[in-house]
């Protein structure tokens, strides 16, 4: 009896640590690198430098939402292309993706996201000396990263800034993205697509005022999936990135876009930094893509008219056949566009 | 009242996001009928993320049919504390000085719901003190950015029933 009982559990025992031992798995991908934290003001922030430290030049991303994730761009095919000439720095802003903590309330504030990208700046030249240093901004990136250009003091930190069909304008962008939908949804039923389901949605955004509550984000945000304004090619869209063997949270990370914009508590719909751009001076690049519903492409002109930086050393290039995500869908072009940027200003 | 005459000694694999290894131990007792409580204690790793360590208390209902197959469904809250995993954690002050900061982790709130529908309860079927259980378990973390984070896991494992009566063990 004693042998049975010892030779069951010792079965069990082994099935168990087996077990234990097979699934001790991070996914290749994220092997590479220098992986830390920065905390500031209750968040702990993730940190991954990856790609080509012994270039000197340094690009800092900042990621989009508010509340998502680097790690949708930090293994994506043209940061991996062109992190075999530089170094990239991807990182997950408080209350996003990857990052902990349990910070207050109070601290969703752009100018927060600011000081916290002030930080990651400073940790970055502090620890790796960099000959170059680069910033660039994604969507909601884009927001944080002309604020935190404002200050004519963090200019003489960076080299460079890149707003990538950013967020700098949202005052005018939500209510421009709305009626993008509104439009593209409009031909929609002209084509006779789905003709009962746009009308519905066209009447919703005549119901409501044009606003970043979560519902009506959620919603927005799905409609924009449809239109194609996200992805112009959907078969381009490199879907969730995060799996299982990820360091984000699987499936739940995205919990924190969705609270994170809750009930308001980060109040972004206001947000308008043209004039605080003029600030700007460094050599600026603004990339777009032509047929972007999120943020639509009049915005581009409006990002690069509201720099400060000379004309001599600033740009905008948009990209004919992407919505907001040039990177997936011209990627090419956007390595390219993006390379002869770092080269000139390095 | 009367003594308990086994004592049930749980290990099992506790696989945050299923693989995301980890491991508890705890004991339970009956309350009445299908009716347990159990306190457990454990830990997991989610690589490059955090560290966790927990101590829960549950209240389960289980129920074993006579050829050993049993089911549990139970509730329970419990204390977790996570530890940020796989990196330094540094701070910067507002003059830029680059500060290392001791990793003390977070203290978290720890709701639980276990769902274990494969179950096998040897005492019934093959009379060894041994019962095998799989299942889901969902719970949070709060606080957790404001929310309350919610977690799945894998429990894989098993319970022996340690004989306390000495003279049944002579019998044997």
């Amino acid at each position: 009896m004693k042998n049975k009982i010892n030779k069951n559990v010792i079965i069990t025992l082994i099935l168990l640590f087996s077990f234990i031992q097979c699934a001790s798995l991070l996914d290749d991908k994220y092997q590479e690198g220098d992986f830390f934290y920065l905390e500031n003001k209750g968040a702990v922030m993730p940190v991954w430098v990856k790609g080509n430290q012994s270039s000197g030049v340094y690009v800092i991303f900042l990621h989009g939402g508010p509340g998502n994730s680097s790690d949708t761009y930090s293994t994506a095919h043209a940061y991996n292309e062109l992190g075999k000439k530089y170094a990239f720095v991807f990182w997950d802003q408080r209350a996003s993706g990857a990052s902990q903590g349990n910070p207050d309330l109070n601290t969703f504030t752009l100018a927060q996201f600011a000081d916290d990208t002030k930080k990651i700046v400073n940790l970055i030249r502090h620890m790796y000396k960099p000959n170059a240093l680069f910033l660039v901004g994604k969507s909601w990136g884009g927001a944080i990263g002309s604020y935190y250009l404002s200050d004519p003091q963090n200019q003489q930190l960076v080299n460079g800034w890149i707003e990538i069909d950013g967020a700098h304008n949202l005052k005018d962008g939500i209510p421009l993205s709305w009626e993008w939908a509104k439009d593209n949804a409009r031909k929609r039923i002209a084509a006779g697509d789905e003709v009962e389901f746009w009308q519905e949605e066209i009447a919703w955004y005549n119901s409501k005022p044009a606003n970043i509550d979560t519902d009506y984000f959620m919603r927005h945000g799905s409609n924009l999936n449809k239109l194609n304004g996200i992805y112009k090619n959907p078969a381009l869209d490199p879907g969730d990135t995060v799996g299982l063997f990820a360091p984000v949270p699987f499936f739940f990370y995205q919990l924190n876009a969705y609270y994170l914009n809750n009930d308001n508590q980060f109040d972004i719909k206001n947000i308008k930094l043209n004039s605080l751009m003029a600030n700007i001076q460094i050599p600026s690049m603004v990339l777009w893509g032509r047929h972007d519903g999120t943020l639509p492409v009049e915005l581009a002109q409006d990002a690069y008219d509201a720099l400060g930086t000379p004309v001599a050393d600033k740009s905008l290039y948009i990209f004919e056949n992407s919505a907001h995500c040039p990177s997936f869908e011209e990627t090419s072009l956007f390595i390219l566009k993006m390379q002869e940027f770092i080269e000139l200003y390095r | 009242m009367a003594l308990p005459q086994s004592l049930p000694l749980t290990l099992s694999y506790f696989g945050e996001t299923l693989v995301h290894p980890g491991v508890y131990a705890g004991s339970e007792i009956s309350i009445h009928e299908n009716f347990l409580a159990s306190l457990s204690i454990g830990t997991y790793l989610h690589y490059r993320h955090h560290r966790g360590a927990f101590v829960n208390a549950d209240f389960s209902w289980r129920k074993t049919f006579s050829i050993g197959y049993s089911m549990e469904f139970g509730a329970g809250l419990g204390y977790l504390h996570t530890w940020s995993h796989g990196g330094t954690i540094y701070t910067v002050t507002d003059a830029g000085v680059v500060e290392e900061k001791p990793n003390y982790g977070f203290s978290s709130l720890m709701p639980k719901l276990n769902l274990n529908l494969l179950g096998w309860d040897f005492r019934k079927s093959h009379d060894i003190p041994f019962r095998a259980f799989s299942g889901i378990v969902l719970f949070g973390q709060y606080p957790y950015n404001q929310f309350m984070m919610p977690h799945f896991a894998l429990q894989l494992g098993g319970t022996y029933y340690l004989n306390l009566n000495k003279e049944n063990d002579h019998e044997k």
